[in-house]
């Protein structure tokens, strides 16, 4: 008799997901959370004014480089004095790399996980997306389909609350959206010379999990609509924005079913004596160092797409020697993430009788355009861009002094528009993560040796995608003040697009994939995945929204499964 | 000059407290404070204090010494600055207070407001131009973080700009009228 009918490796973005629909099923649920509990309360930082933040809201320089060196470098723009506790100190938690290749593991240990901090962006992979590989000889074949994934898009952007317009488009389905984010004056004027200038391209308000028109299901929850501040990144004391902690995993607890245990960092995974299947996981408690096992019928790592593979590495055995449901020796192979690098900030003239009112969440979006269908460039693949604009504001680094300069920073500077590519990057087996042969964490662990690297083609979308938004903006008749262009691509490291994925890839072939179409894993028939390690390609688009649609998809193929007594 | 090196946190946090008043500052602070050399941006509070007070003045809606910049800024060269930062800008300071006031042979806080505006008038000219002094580097930094310390109190967000804590609603067109003033954030 196990303790749980499934157990949930994980508490974020996708790991509330399978909890919520696995005790919506009437399965009895342990989620273990490998960091701190989360207390709204006190752990959200949204109703401090801007003037009452601690050193202008800044880390202290030298906690800043002792402590959060890597953290700060790839989320910068997120990582606050007043939410700190929402990011790993790098200093307790170490990964090595080779000394040339540089990889930004930005993470959270907490319950939600990175779901309180995203950056929302919740687009559909595309039906042609799940034929690149195929169409390119790249990886492995995607197991499923468009088709396959999209009543549960559906599925997951009703509950999570997706704001986004229609736009009648293959290249960036469609979905249940709510209504968007208006584009700024300058945003509408690039979408339209956009639309009249190229038959491939398009804008669109980025679709963004912020509720603007919140339901009955949603309220229910406690969950109310965005009220435009711009604070996400500090917990949202609304439950505005979509995260584990504001929407799956209350609903989860609702139940009844879910019982969750933090500070519970997963040792390795225990199997029968064949080897095929799961009956346990061995967990170290984070503050006493003791080991204990929890049992279930079912497992569902959701680490996120580095751990989850590490759990498997580790869970070696006689059986397993490789690390477990690792016959294929793709595990912790082809790490993706999205590169980036290429970008432009232009200034727009023509609105100076225009300002604006809130601050919006997110911004404006154009999808990918190239070799959509058909290989119609020397690269593979391509890239989309995320932008925004803004008037510019008040500078302490501007000419005057006095009432002069504070004149000047009365008044809103010009319209400022920018773009940033985000390229889809190839799986490569090359790029992979092991665990360390030598060192261990502080509970005894292998540290995560990350060994990875862009190539070619990532280099020769950026360098595309660099000439494409110079262009597109001087051609719209923008004023280009600063961009890849000019100052020099310098490709980002991986790891810096916070997308990292495909550690554990789905596919048909049991000999070159670790999960099957359902995110099972070939090997080990009670064990699903469904992170970040799941993915087959990495697409251009922002990967959260997927990772909710497999996880939700897999949680109800497993309850059918023990239902039918097949598990 | 009349620059002096400060022994340690402690005494810095005294002199603090001199100028903020002791109930400002933690009341655990002095007694915590650890022995160790912070350089000598405190040296010459007057210079510190004249210069916010010209940088940015009261107006109407209250300038930099009505927002406590200078009180601010010292705590974050306790608190948030690295050494290296905090050596720098007691350099930067000492530079400063020279080059503002030694023409005169008066202190820069002696000046009349005119005088002490038309020097650093002068002063930021030359940082800005395309031949700069090696001081403008330094000045331009101290002056950005001093304006930054400004909007982001109440003083400057909520009374000289515009600040909304919860807007609630999302209006990308918003007409500009002649009374439209900056958002803080």
């Amino acid at each position: 008799m196990s303790d749980f009918d499934a157990i949930v490796v994980g508490s974020g973005m996708s790991g509330g997901w399978v909890a919520k629909e696995l005790c919506e099923r009437g399965l009895k649920v342990l989620v273990l959370e490998r960091g701190k509990d989360i207390d709204p309360a006190s752990d959200y930082s949204d109703q401090t004014p801007v003037y009452e933040r601690t050193h202008l809201d800044r880390l202290t320089e030298k906690e800043r480089a002792q402590h959060y060196p890597i953290q700060t470098r790839a989320a910068a723009y997120a990582v606050k004095e007043s939410n700190k506790h929402l990011w790993v100190k790098d200093s307790d938690h170490p990964y090595v790399t080779p000394d040339d290749k540089p990889f930004s593991w930005v993470r959270g240990y907490h319950v939600g996980g990175r779901s309180l901090t995203w950056w929302r962006a919740s687009f559909r992979l595309s039906p042609d997306d799940f034929l690149g590989n195929q169409r390119d000889g790249i990886g492995v074949d995607w197991p499923i389909r468009y088709d396959d994934l999209a009543p549960w898009y559906d599925h997951v952007e009703r509950f999570a609350g997706v704001s986004g317009s229609r736009e009648d488009n293959d290249t960036l389905p469609d979905g249940v959206f709510q209504p968007a984010f208006a584009l700024t004056g300058p945003e509408e004027a690039f979408q339209q010379w956009v639309a009249a200038s190229y038959a491939d391209r398009f804008v669109t308000p980025t679709r963004t999990a912020n509720l603007t028109a919140p339901t009955e299901e949603q309220q229910a929850l406690g969950r109310g609509r965005c009220q435009v501040r711009s604070l996400c990144v500090h917990g949202c004391s609304y439950g505005a924005y979509f995260s584990a902690n504001s929407a799956t995993l209350p609903a989860a607890k609702r139940t009844g079913n879910l019982t969750l245990r933090t500070d519970a960092i997963v040792h390795s995974l225990i199997t029968d004596a064949p080897g095929n299947r799961i009956t346990g996981v061995r967990v170290i408690d984070a503050k006493t160092k003791e080991h204990s096992v929890f049992t279930s019928r079912i497992l569902f790592l959701n680490a996120s797409a580095i751990a989850s593979a590490l759990i498997l590495l580790q869970s070696a055995s006689d059986q397993h020697p490789d690390g477990l449901a690792n016959s294929s020796d793709q595990v912790g192979r082809n790490v993706m993430d999205h590169v980036g690098g290429a970008y432009a900030v232009a200034n727009v003239s023509g609105f100076d009788d225009l300002y604006t009112f809130g601050r919006r969440p997110n911004g404006y979006y154009m999808p990918r355009y190239t070799n959509v269908g058909r290989r119609d460039r020397a690269f593979l693949r391509g890239y989309g861009f995320q932008g925004n604009s803004w008037r510019a504001g008040w500078s302490g680094d501007r000419p005057g002094v006095g009432e002069e300069l504070k004149e000047k920073n009365r008044r809103p500077g010009p319209w400022r528009i920018s773009a940033t590519a985000f390229g889809e990057v190839l799986p490569n087996p090359k790029n992979r993560v092991t665990p360390h042969k030598t060192k261990v964490d502080r509970w005894g662990l292998p540290l995560p040796y990350i060994d990875c690297q862009y190539g070619d083609n990532e280099l020769a979308l950026m360098q595309q995608a660099s000439k494409d938004i110079h262009a597109m903006f001087t051609q719209a008749g923008f004023k280009v003040v600063e961009s890849s262009e000019t100052n020099g691509l310098k490709l980002w490291e991986p790891g810096r697009g916070i997308h990292e994925m495909g550690t554990a890839r789905m596919g048909r072939d049991p000999s070159t994939s670790v999960l099957n179409r359902f995110n099972q894993a070939h090997d080990v028939e009670n064990l699903f995945i469904t992170d970040g390690a799941a993915m087959t390609s990495s697409a251009t688009q922002n990967p959260s929204l997927t990772y909710m649609a497999l996880s939700a998809r897999a949680a109800n193929h497993a309850a059918d499964l023990l239902e039918q007594s097949i598990l | 000059m009349t620059t002096r090196l400060l022994a340690n946190r402690r005494e810095v946090l005294a002199s603090v407290a001199s100028i903020i008043g002791a109930a400002a500052l933690p009341a655990t602070a002095l007694a915590e404070a650890p022995a160790s050399p912070i350089g000598s941006f405190l040296t010459d509070q007057r210079f510190l204090t004249a210069f916010c007070d010209t940088l940015i003045p009261r107006g109407e809606a209250g300038g930099a010494v009505a927002a406590k910049v200078p009180q601010t800024f010292i705590q974050l060269m306790i608190e948030w600055a690295s050494a290296e930062r905090r050596q720098r800008f007691a350099t930067v300071l000492e530079e400063l207070a020279e080059a503002l006031s030694h023409s005169s042979g008066k202190h820069y806080a002696e000046l009349r407001p005119a005088e002490r505006l038309s020097r650093l008038q002068a002063l930021d000219a030359q940082a800005y131009s395309s031949d700069p002094p090696d001081l403008a580097s330094g000045y331009r930094d101290l002056k950005s973080l001093l304006v930054d310390i400004y909007y982001l109190s109440e003083v400057g967000a909520t009374r000289e700009l515009r600040y909304e804590e919860t807007p609630g609603r999302w209006n990308p067109r918003e007409p500009v009228t002649a009374d439209t003033k900056t958002w803080v954030v």
